[in-house]
């Protein structure tokens, strides 16, 4: 086995293959691994409901088996949760993630918060998360369903289908829903890393013959860390594998492909430019609301800070500035580095909008420097000089 | 886990796990909890306010069972609690920061009668207590046709409240504000109170905001010990049921839901006043501190001290913990079994596993001869009062509202020429807000203040010096969400505003 | 009182080895310039975070300038290169908050340039006056 070879793989175990996204491979490999001490714990998702999910660190292969599937309505950030953990201790860890996840965790290894030497990534292809609530609302309002009687959801041909207990199954077209306002959060419609190629295995659907959807994952081997998770996982008896055809290959570049230009498209609506002489008021509008609560950092992958940081540590209850400090120096802080995750926006209280503004200074920044956050381990901009 | 923040009455869900050992010491945050946000939460989104992303910081101040000052076995401090309240004729005080199951235990323990320091509710009529008692569902906010908040600054106080006005702003709805601080820009209009005329402000309020009210009106106001009875009537009175009254403590709302009623409650002046009369001789407090939520803590120290017993159930150390005869230590709310009620009364489970306080209750209770009560049966009575079959933080059960008349307010006007008012928030009743002052603009420029000074102010002939800040205040108004050490009311007459001198300062 | 012309309030950092040394040469020296600076020493410009700009515009300065020695002369190996990224990433969120990039400047000064000190701060008052009164300048600041 190679980096950069392809291959359709699922799970042994039929329950799992069932429950799981595509081929249950992802969590198969993850249960291997821990079943055969490659590492000590792994991080998934524990599913309350279709719409609620607790991030976990577990070493118990039950509950890595119980996560199987995707769960696309739970937006929940996995590098920070992974990134308070103990691969800095020399523990090993596996875990899953999104692109957004895995640029994160690669942000944070920069900080030295993650040691990636020691973190399995399984990456899944990832074409946006919805946020539960609103899809809650969204059911009872455009799929008029009890959100309660949903027992799957999937997304399908730019459709997403929706089936319930009584076996009834409603399809809407996503572009439809997200011009209502429902659909994927802002930040995913924008996000063009689809293909999580820095983690250690790129696995999706995209890619998976008509004849096998739903019964098999597509898997990128993308790292010497990923030969060992697949082997691993083989060798165990958790998966099987063939190699990918080059018509599969191909298909799934062109999906990836149409997702970024579309994605390019949902830039320009979700974040027009604004005159230079509207821009201050436009700031200073947009975050009047913010009540300092600090979830936005505490969320954030890319800030390594902890409660001693400057954005909160330089300002004051005192201050009656225009916009706040902390904003200004969060805005310049990340500016290098934002993964355009969305946590920042989910998590405020306020309703702002923080990942939106924080990407109207870090995606031209970023561009100008030539430098994709949380692609790699090289330095990123602001360590330019040492 | 699955978890609910204790800061308010909101009932933000989020979820909580315990760091692990050498995480703690590795961790550049503090605290022994780590918190991850429940998106999927009705209430809240997975938003949080200060208090809920802090939480672990404030769980980590934990309480210490003691006896006599020297900490004690948990077991030996309830039951040396049953033998000192043994014929004593006990008061039993809380502000609803338990589980509701645990509050059962509590009535049981005080004979159907526990405290709740809202005596200066006694008065509303009865027909409205469940309007005070639960709100309408904070969704409905959303669709309301205008919104009159009355005393509720939501940047400062309820912080999540705000994203469902705003919601309601998207959708047309207009915003009056009534209270002691502009919220910024939110409100349509603004009614900014002055501290001699305020109550009359609040009993001629139907004029003033006629264009507000009417269909699809929504009353915003908050409720706790210290809220004057004139704003909550306000606020029944032109809410007509449709009220959201928003509570400071964990599950106030429960406890007001399992009592029925207050109108046999003292206020917590009363309370007070009768243990310095000598009236009340023994006090059992649960999971709360007298001393840190009246203005004046100096007094209440006083009067604790007059006790032949004090008896305090709480997981959070803080001032009374360090005065209590008996301190009853249990776990802390997010590792209790069992549910709250928030302020729309959307039932919700805490999420934890143990029922330390609630046995604790139950033993001192049967130290005193009475009734025991099993907590599969506390929590059976909670659902039957709910009226629920099951715990579903989906949904909001359905309370029955009865029309109540309007409430008559005595519009008394005073001749305070400027004083300082205490404006509560979550963070108020642990002590935990900072000290100092909210002066208006035109206060600041004719007094000659400079920026980084500190400001003297005196009342009662004491004198304190505080930082302040700008604000949107009336010039007769010296705003504060903290401790002040001079201030003996909540709205305390003050004699002096001057700029602290540098110089002087330097000499001391 | 009559009405006087506006002058601006324009915070200046200056390194305690070059630029610092370059305004008491402008000094000494008499070279006329206006009051318009309050001057803060440093000693390296590599000292001067980021957010200390921000925060003086804040706190309601009209303009604000960084400047240290000329890149190869700093007197901590390359406190002045690190000067050189930060303030790019300054200058993007000046730039991208809509204030009027002259607001903000950047200027490599020895210490025996005390002519060139002058006339920087000559410029900057210049242009800033012609702008006016910072927008980001907190109510009753003047
Ligand atoms: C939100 C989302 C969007 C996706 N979009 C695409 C797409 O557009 N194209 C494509 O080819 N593939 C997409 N995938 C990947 C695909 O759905 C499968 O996860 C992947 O094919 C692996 O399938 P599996 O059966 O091997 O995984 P499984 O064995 O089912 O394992 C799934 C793993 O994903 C974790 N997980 C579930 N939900 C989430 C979540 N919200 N965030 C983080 N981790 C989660 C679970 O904990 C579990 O470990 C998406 C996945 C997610 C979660
Ligand atoms: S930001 Fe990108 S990677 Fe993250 S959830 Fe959205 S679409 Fe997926
Ligand atoms: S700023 Fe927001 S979007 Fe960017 S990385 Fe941080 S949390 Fe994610
Ligand atoms: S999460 Fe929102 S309210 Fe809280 S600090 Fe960030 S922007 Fe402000
Ligand atoms: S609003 Fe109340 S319940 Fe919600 S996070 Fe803040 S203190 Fe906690
Ligand atoms: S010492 Fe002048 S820039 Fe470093």
């Amino acid at each position: 086995m190679n980096v950069g070879e392809c291959y359709l793989g699922w799970s042994t175990k039929d329950e799992v293959r069932e429950k799981g996204a595509s081929g249950g491979l992802v969590t198969s490999v993850l249960a291997a691994a821990l079943e055969k001490g490659l590492v000590e714990k792994v991080l998934v998702l524990k599913k309350i409901s279709e719409y609620d999910a607790e991030p976990i660190i577990t070493d118990s292969v039950d509950e890595v088996l119980e996560s199987a599937g995707s769960l696309h309505a739970v937006p929940v950030g996995l590098s920070k949760k992974l990134g308070l953990q103990l691969t800095r201790l020399g523990k090993k860890i596996a875990t899953v993630g999104k692109p957004c996840d895995v640029r994160g965790m690669y942000e944070m290894a920069l900080r030295d918060q993650i040691n990636i030497d020691n973190t399995y990534i399984v990456g899944l292809n990832c074409g946006g998360t919805m946020p539960p609530i609103l899809t809650r609302k969204m059911l009872r309002e455009v799929y008029e369903i009890d959100p309660e009687e949903v027992v799957e959801e999937e997304i399908a041909k730019g459709e997403l289908i929706f089936k319930t207990k009584d076996g009834k199954e409603i399809a809407k077209k996503i572009d439809e829903l997200e011009e209502m306002g429902y659909g994927r959060r802002e930040n995913c419609r924008y996000c063009f890393v689809k293909i999580p190629t820095n983690a250690d295995l790129a696995c999706g659907n995209w890619g998976v013959p008509k004849a096998k959807q739903g019964q098999a994952t597509f898997v990128e081997v993308c790292s010497e860390k990923g030969i060992e998770l697949l082997e691993n996982a083989v060798n165990a008896g958790y998966i099987e594998l063939e190699s990918a055809s080059e018509k599969g290959i191909n298909a799934r570049k062109k999906v990836e492909q149409a997702m970024i230009d579309l994605a390019s498209k949902w830039r320009e609506e979700l974040l027009p430019s604004i005159p230079d002489e509207e821009r201050l008021s436009f700031y200073i509008k947009e975050l009047e609301d913010c009540i300092g609560c600090g979830a936005c950092k505490t969320v954030c992958p890319v800030c390594a800070c902890g409660d001693d940081s400057k954005c909160t540590t330089m300002i004051s209850e005192l201050d009656n500035h225009k916009i706040s400090l902390y904003h200004l120096i969060r805005f310049l802080h990340i500016m290098d580095s934002c993964v355009a995750c969305g946590m920042c926006t989910d998590v405020c209280p306020a309703e702002i909008k923080m990942s939106q503004l924080q990407a109207r200074f870090s995606l031209p920044f970023q561009e100008e420097k030539e430098y994709v956050a949380g692609m790699t381990l090289e330095k990123p901009p602001f360590f330019e000089v040492r | 886990m699955k978890s609910v923040c204790p800061g308010c009455n909101f009932g933000c869900g989020l979820y909580l796990q315990p760091k692990d050992e050498e995480m703690i010491a590795l961790d550049y945050r503090r605290g022994i909890l780590e918190v991850d946000f429940k998106k999927g939460s009705e209430v809240n989104e997975g938003k949080l306010c200060k208090f809920g992303v802090e939480l672990p910081e404030y769980y980590a101040n934990k309480a210490v069972s003691k006896v006599d000052g020297s900490e004690v076995e948990f077991e030996k401090a309830v039951e040396e609690a049953g033998k000192r309240l043994a014929g004593k004729d006990a008061v039993f005080l809380s502000f609803g920061d338990s589980t509701c199951e645990e509050l059962i235990a509590l009535s049981k323990l005080a004979d159907g009668k526990i405290e709740s320091g809202l005596g200066a509710l006694s008065d509303i009529d009865e027909t409205a207590y469940m309007c005070m008692a639960v709100g309408i569902p904070y969704e409905d906010i959303e669709k309301a046709n205008s919104i009159v908040l009355i005393n509720v600054d939501p940047y400062a106080q309820y912080p999540l409240i705000l994203r469902r006005i705003l919601r309601a702003k998207e959708n047309g709805c207009k915003v009056a504000y009534v209270g002691w601080r502009k919220p910024r820009n939110l409100a349509d209009k603004v009614i900014l109170l002055s501290p001699s005329t305020w109550i009359k402000t609040l009993a001629e309020l139907e004029n003033e905001l006629s264009e507000f009210l009417g269909e699809g009106c929504v009353v915003i106001s908050d409720l706790h010990p210290h809220v004057h009875p004139a704003q909550v009537k306000t606020a029944l009175n032109l809410g007509k049921g449709n009220v959201l009254f928003l509570k400071p403590f964990a599950n106030l709302t429960g406890l007001m839901l399992l009592k029925s009623s207050v109108s046999d409650d003292r206020t917590l002046d009363n309370l007070i006043s009768e243990i310095e009369e000598g009236n009340v001789k023994a006090l059992f407090v649960h999971e709360a501190d007298l001393i840190e939520v009246m203005p004046d803590s100096e007094r209440v120290k006083e009067a604790l001290q007059k006790l032949e017993v004090l008896v305090v159930q709480t997981s959070r150390a803080s001032p009374i913990t360090e005065m209590a005869h008996v301190v009853i230590a249990p776990e802390q709310l997010w590792e209790k079994k069992g549910v709250v009620v928030n302020n729309e009364g959307r039932i919700l489970e805490v999420g934890g596993e143990r029922t330390d306080g609630f046995e604790a209750l139950c033993k001192v209770a049967e130290a005193l001869g009475k009734e025991k009560i099993e907590f599969d049966d506390a929590h059976k009575q909670v659902l039957e009062k709910v009226g629920v079959d099951v715990v579903n933080e989906y949904t909001v059960p359905a309370y029955e509202r009865k029309e109540y008349p309007a409430q008559s307010i005595e519009a008394q006007e005073s001749d305070i020429e400027t004083a300082l008012v205490k404006v509560y928030t979550p963070f108020t009743w642990r002590d935990m807000e900072g000290q100092y002052i909210c002066l208006s603009i035109n206060t600041i420029a004719s007094k000659g203040i400079m920026k980084g000074n500190l400001v003297t102010v005196g009342a009662n002939g004491n004198e304190g010096r505080y930082p302040f800040r700008p604000d949107d205040v009336a010039d007769d108004v010296v705003l504060t969400f903290g401790r002040i050490d001079i201030a003996k009311e909540n709205i305390t007459p003050l004699e002096k505003i001057e700029n602290t001198i540098w110089t002087e300062e330097k000499e001391e | 009182m009559m009405a006087e012309e506006w002058e601006p309030k324009i915070v200046l950092f200056a390194c305690n080895w070059c630029s610092y040394g370059g305004s008491d040469a402008a000094g000494v020296a008499r070279f006329q310039q206006p009051p318009t600076t309050r001057i803060i020493r440093v000693m390296c410009s590599g000292r001067i975070d980021p957010a200390f700009v921000l925060e003086a515009f804040l706190e309601g300065a009209d303009g604000v300038c960084v400047t240290g020695c000329h890149i190869g002369d700093c007197h901590y190996i390359n406190g002045n290169e690190k000067t050189k990224v930060r303030y790019s990433f300054l200058e993007r969120v000046v730039k991208e908050l809509g204030i009027e990039p002259e607001r903000l400047r950047l200027e490599w000064i020895s210490a025996s340039e005390g002519e060139k000190f002058a006339n920087f701060v000559k410029q900057v008052t210049e242009d800033i006056k012609k702008l006016g009164p910072s927008p980001l300048k907190p109510e009753g600041v003047q």
